[in-house]
Formats: structure tokens, C-alpha cells, sequence
């Protein structure tokens, strides 16, 4: 029998038993679901990792206090402590961040967003660059001017498209007049929007998009925006890439002589965490590709059952058509034919519906990014599953003998 | 090449092992010439259909020698057995045995389709030989839209498409009360007259004196008296 007979006959067959095939092909879409979603998520998780920390370079040294002090407790160490740190011998540059949501506005129009205090070396360190205006100063801080630079989106949102003499005017934040003294350079990549470009450093305060943030002062957000109990960060600069341990260790050991507890703050350096954080993203994504696959094992042990079924019902049929002349070949394509028809369709539903929920993950703060990759992915598991799981059944069908068939009741 | 439609020499077949066993057929020895029509009467459980199952190659026997066409079947596997049973012969059974879910157009243009043939043709001979059998304004229907004798005649349609010159029918008049059942006799009486060996299954006399030779299965074995 030609295929295109054998497809004809498959489809009538899955007409006639609809629900029974949704039912079937339901674990497979879950499973393609699955596994597309998995894919996304996990290049999504790490693409933000990526993002979080690529304005960082790997010299980048982060020091926060940890949030629970360690009973003794050593003293706290001060911002003029923390600045000496610049002499140390590996170490380039030290910069200070302290970080709150707040509102923002211009007019009537008003914003919500994370603003920063950032000391003038910390600029540099996250390479923030200027669209015009100037850079904060660290006189600004000490004579604690209120002056911001605005992200692209922040300005755009507050003056419209048109940024040319938004320099100098005036914003609110927080209930405070601040003068914009920059804008700073769009950094969305534009793969998926603005939202996914651009990442502030990990641990910064709530780590938006350099394009959604404000930045002012580290002294005046210190006075007028973080709250009595935030704590800054401080980031170190490492003076070249060999120079990160050594740097470590002198910090570690400058803190214990200042504090007399080094292990109540955290030192990392950039790329430990980049790699711990990667290393979190891809076990994550291991785990759910372990979850799809049990759920299309699942999905394929059900049409294996079904296929039994579908043989079982239609046995009179095999020994029919076995006496007028078909062979096991015939019989074999027909029920491997239906499971793969299953599956594909299964495996297509999946694909569609993990296409319109992936965007829909952002509402739950999960990046996820759609990909071909995924797609085939799920759909060569789904095609692999039903023949797999479809083989069995359409051989034990092919090898019904004539008159066993004929006589099945 | 004049050989026998049908050769059999010494068949045995029995059904399970044991104490339970049972000899259907006991040294079964039957010649079938071209173009001949045979009945075989013999009473209910005797074995006729255990015989024309295996003179079919649906059914396969224990010991003995079955030369079909002119062929020794011993050395044949599977798939020859279907091209066979595709080519050389067309069965028509008691319950007609057409697949419900195909129109009697589908079912009749089976044999061809399972041999390769695409649909348009494998329909137009279909149609055609519906048109023999007198269903030409039935050929879309489904065969629970039939009636009893109108499937048989679908499935000698069917028996027919493929250019068997071998019509096995097993009690083909079994489920078709006397009329209906006198038709489809004379239908196969017509096959007959055109060239092709028919054997005919059954255990009504009147019908079995209408075919060329009698054959009576009795305890297992054939006699021709
Ligand atoms: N598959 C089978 N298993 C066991 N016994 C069978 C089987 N098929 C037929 N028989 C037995 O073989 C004998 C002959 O059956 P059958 O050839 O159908 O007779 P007939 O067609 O003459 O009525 C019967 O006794 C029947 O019970
Ligand atoms: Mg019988």
C-alpha cells in the first residue's frame, strides 16, 4: 500500500476516535511544552546572568556586609575606612553604591524607579557612558549637590523623545528637586526590548536595567533617598586580572584589622560570582530538562497504551485486510504512522502553546527567551517519543497471524 | 500450462496440544481443476473452514503437501503468503467481512490499493466491478447502509477486483435467507462460466447440487460420495 493510503486511512482512523487522540497526544504536548519552556528559560536565566554582570568586568571585587552579623559582631566599617582601601597595593580603584526604589517626576508625569548613589570612581567601574551632559563628581557629593543623570528610558519617559535641552532642568525625587546633569547612552541590546539589555550588577539594589535607573550622589542618596538600615556596597576595582586573589586577601585582611570580623562582610569577586550564578542557571535548567523528559516518557507510555488499544479494537480489521493481501509492512506503517501523527500534532500544539506563554513569564520575572533551538527540540523529542513508544504495539499488530485476527471477537 | 488450481496431499491439522487436542483434519487429499466449481458439504464442525482457511493461506497446516497454482507452497514466507492471498485468490466469508468504516467503493478498491496501485485507479476498477455485481448506485455506501446480501456482493466485488482466478466462498449464503442466498449462487455461477475455480462452502444440499463436483467432509476427511 502506497503511504499516501496508509496516511488517508491513519487520518480517517484519528477522526473517528477524537477525544480519544487529544487525550493521547496530551502528554506530549505537555511534554513539547515542557521542554520548549525549559530551553527558553534557561537560555533566559542565563542570558541575565550574562547581563547582570557584563558591565562588570572580572576585576570587580564586591563587598557587602552580610545581613546576619555573626554574634560577636565586629565593628562596622565606615565609608572613609572603606575608601582607604584604595592604597592597598592590588587594588585600583574602590566605589560605593547605595540604592532605593523611589518615585521620579517631571511635570505630571511620574515614575517609579531605582535610584543610585554612586561615588564618581563606581562610574567608570560599570562603564556607564554619557548621551550628553556630565558625570557625577565626588565634590557633588561632598557638598551634597542634588544633581542626577537619567537613564535613556527614565528621560524618555519623563521629556518625551526629544532629550536635546533636558540638561539642567529640574526633576523630583522623592520630593526633592534634583538638577539633570546627564543622560546617559542607551545600553537595550534590542533583542527583546530595552528590558533585557544592560542589567545593573547583581546585588545592587534591586538590579534593573541601567536604562531604567537614576543616579545621583552617593553622599546625597545616603542623606535623602536609602533608608537609616541599607547598607552600600562597596566594589572594589582590582588593579589587572592576577591581581584579584592577592586583592581579596589584602582586603579580607585590611577589614579584619579595621573591624576586628572579616567574616561578617562578603568579599567576591566578580567572576567567582558570575560563575556561581551560571553554574545555579544551568543546574536549574538540567532539572527541568529531567522534568520534560519524565513528562514525554509519560506522554509516550500513554499512546504506547492507546496504540494497544487501537489494535485490540481494530484486530478483525488487521486479519481483513491480511486476507485480501496486506503485508506486515502495511499493517506495521499504519499504527506507526498514527502514533508519529499523534505525536506530531501533539508535539505542534506544545510548540504553539509554550510560543504565547514565554512572553507571559516576564509577569513572573522569569526571562525566558523563545528559540528554534527549543522548538525543534520539542518537536524531534515529540516525533522520537511516539515512534519510540509506537513501535511496539504497531509490530505486535503487524505480526497478528490471518486467522487469529479474523477470528478475534 | 494446464496444472491444478488445487493440490493437497496428505494435510493433518489439529487444534491444540495435549489432551485437548484436536485432529480437524486427517490426511486431507484434494485436487481442484482450473475453471472447476466445487462445494464442499459436510456438517457443522466438521472442518470445512478449517480447509478453506488453509487452501487460502490464512491458516497454516501441520503436515502434508499444498501445491496452489501450480506453486509448492513449503518454502514461502509471509509476505509471499499475502501476495498470493492479494493475487491468486478472493475470499468471501459468512459475515462478509468488509471494513465498516470504508464506503463499499474503499472496500472493494482495497486489494489493488494494497498492492501499490494508486486510488484513482484501484476506484475505477472498483466501481467497475460494482457495477457487475449490480451495486453501481451504491458504491458511497458504507456497509451498515447495506443490506445483508448487497454486502456479500460487495465482497465478491472485492473477491474479484484484484483478478483472482481463485474464489474461496465459506458458507457465503450463511447469513442471507433462501432467495437473497440463490442469488449470490447465481452470481458465482456466472464467475464460474467465465473462467474462474470457485469453491464453495456449505452445508445446504440444494446449493452444493448446483456446483460442478461434491465434496463431503466427514470426521476430518474428504470423500467424494
Ligand atoms: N482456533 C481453533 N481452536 C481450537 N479448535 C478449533 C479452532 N478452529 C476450529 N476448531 C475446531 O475445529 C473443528 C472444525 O471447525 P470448522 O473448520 O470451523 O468447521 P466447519 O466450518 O465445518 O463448521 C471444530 O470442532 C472446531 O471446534
Ligand atoms: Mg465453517
Amino acid at each position: 500500500m502506497n503511504l499516501g493510503e496508509i496516511f488517508r486511512s491513519v487520518l480517517l482512523n484519528l477522526q473517528a476516535n477524537k477525544f480519544r487522540v487529544f487525550l493521547t497526544s496530551l502528554g506530549i504536548i505537555i511534554g513539547s511544552f515542557t521542554i520548549i519552556m525549559v530551553v527558553g528559560i534557561g537560555k533566559g536565566s542565563e542570558k541575565a546572568v550574562a547581563d547582570q554582570y557584563k558591565r562588570l568586568s572580572v576585576e570587580t571585587i564586591m563587598i557587602r556586609k552580610a545581613r546576619i552579623s555573626s554574634g560577636g559582631g565586629g565593628r562596622q566599617l565606615t565609608n572613609e575606612q572603606a575608601a582607604q582601601m584604595k592604597d592597598l597595593a592590588n587594588v585600583k580603584a574602590v566605589g560605593f553604591t547605595l540604592g532605593a526604589q523611589a518615585g521620579i517626576s517631571y511635570g505630571s508625569a511620574t515614575e517609579n524607579t531605582s535610584v543610585l548613589g554612586v561615588s564618581e570612581s563606581y562610574q567608570q567601574m560599570i562603564n556607564l557612558e554619557l548621551a550628553s551632559g556630565n558625570y557625577l563628581r565626588d565634590k557633588d557629593g561632598e557638598k551634597r549637590n542634588k544633581v542626577a543623570l537619567l537613564g535613556d528610558n527614565i528621560a524618555q519617559l519623563l521629556f518625551g523623545e526629544h532629550l536635546a535641552d533636558v540638561i539642567g532642568k529640574t526633576v523630583t525625587i522623592k520630593g526633592r528637586k534634583y538638577e539633570v546633569k546627564g543622560i546617559l547612552k542607551r545600553v537595550g541590546d534590542g533583542v527583546l526590548g530595552s528590558d533585557n539589555g544592560g542589567g545593573l550588577p547583581a546585588g545592587f539594589g534591586g538590579g534593573g536595567s541601567i536604562d531604567d535607573s537614576v543616579f545621583i550622589p552617593y553622599e546625597v542618596a545616603e542623606k535623602y533617598i536609602a533608608g537609616s538600615r541599607s547598607s552600600p556596597m562597596i566594589t572594589v576595582q582590582a588593579e589587572n586580572i592576577n591581581a584579584v586573589a592577592p586583592a581579596i586577601e589584602e582586603i579580607s585582611e585590611f577589614i579584619e584589622n579595621k573591624t576586628g570580623d572579616s567574616s561578617s562582610y562578603s568579599i567576591m569577586d566578580a567572576g567567582s560570582r558570575l560563575s556561581t550564578a551560571q553554574a545555579t542557571a544551568k543546574t536549574m535548567s538540567a532539572l527541568l530538562i529531567a522534568v520534560a523528559t519524565i513528562v514525554l516518557v509519560v506522554g509516550g507510555i500513554g499512546i504506547m497504551n492507546v496504540l494497544f488499544v487501537s489494535v485490540k479494537e481494530r484486530t478483525r480489521e488487521i486479519g481483513i485486510l491480511k486476507s485480501i493481501g496486506a503485508k506486515r509492512k502495511d499493517i506495521l506503517r499504519e499504527f506507526l504512522l498514527e502514533s508519529m501523527l499523534i505525536s506530531i500534532a501533539g508535539g505542534m500544539i506544545g510548540s504553539g502553546l509554550s510560543l504565547v506563554t514565554l512572553p507571559l513569564l516576564k509577569y513572573l520575572n522569569l526571562q525566558a527567551i523563545p528559540s528554534t533551538e527549543g522548538i525543534l527540540l520539542g518537536l524531534i523529542f515529540s516525533v522520537l517519543t511516539g515512534t519510540f513508544f509506537g513501535y511496539y504495539p504497531a509490530l505486535k499488530a503487524s505480526k497478528l497471524k490471518p486467522i487469529h485476527a479474523l477470528n478475534y471477537e | 500450462m494446464n496444472t491444478d488450481a488445487i493440490r493437497m496431499n496428505g494435510i493433518k491439522k489439529s487444534y491444540g496440544a495435549g489432551a485437548t487436542r484436536v485432529n480437524v483434519l486427517n490426511e486431507v487429499s484434494l485436487k481442484v481443476k482450473k475453471g472447476e466449481f466445487v462445494a464442499v458439504l459436510g456438517p457443522s464442525g466438521s472442518g470445512k473452514t478449517t480447509l478453506m482457511n488453509i487452501i487460502g493461506l490464512i491458516d497454516t497446516h501441520d503436515e502434508g503437501e499444498y501445491i496452489l497454482d501450480g506453486e509448492d507452497l513449503e518454502s514461502k514466507d509471509e509476505n509471499e503468503y499475502s501476495e498470493i492471498r492479494n493475487r491468486k485468490i478472493g475470499f468471501v466469508f459468512q459475515k462478509f467481512n468488509l471494513i465498516t468504516k470504508y464506503t463499499a467503493l474503499y472496500n472493494v478498491a482495497l486489494p489493488l490499493l494494497l498492492r501499490g496501485a494508486d486510488r484513482r485507479q484501484a476506484e475505477e476498477s472498483a466501481a467497475k466491478m460494482l457495477e457487475k455485481v449490480g451495486l453501481a448506485d451504491r458504491k458511497h455506501y458504507k456497509p451498515v447502509e447495506l443490506s445483508g446480501g448487497q454486502q456479500q456482493r460487495v465482497a465478491i466485488a472485492r473477491a474479484l477486483v484484484g483478478e483472482a482466478n481463485i474464489i474461496l466462498a465459506d458458507e457465503p449464503t450463511g447469513a442471507l435467507d433462501t432467495k437473497t442466498g440463490q442469488e449470490i449462487v447465481e452470481i458465482l455461477k456466472t464467475l464460474n462460466k467465465n473462467g474462474k475455480t470457485i469453491v464453495l462452502i456449505t452445508h445446504d444440499t440444494n446449493i452444493a447440487k448446483q456446483a460442478g463436483r461434491i465434496i463431503h467432509v466427514r470426521d476430518g476427511q474428504v470423500y467424494e460420495h
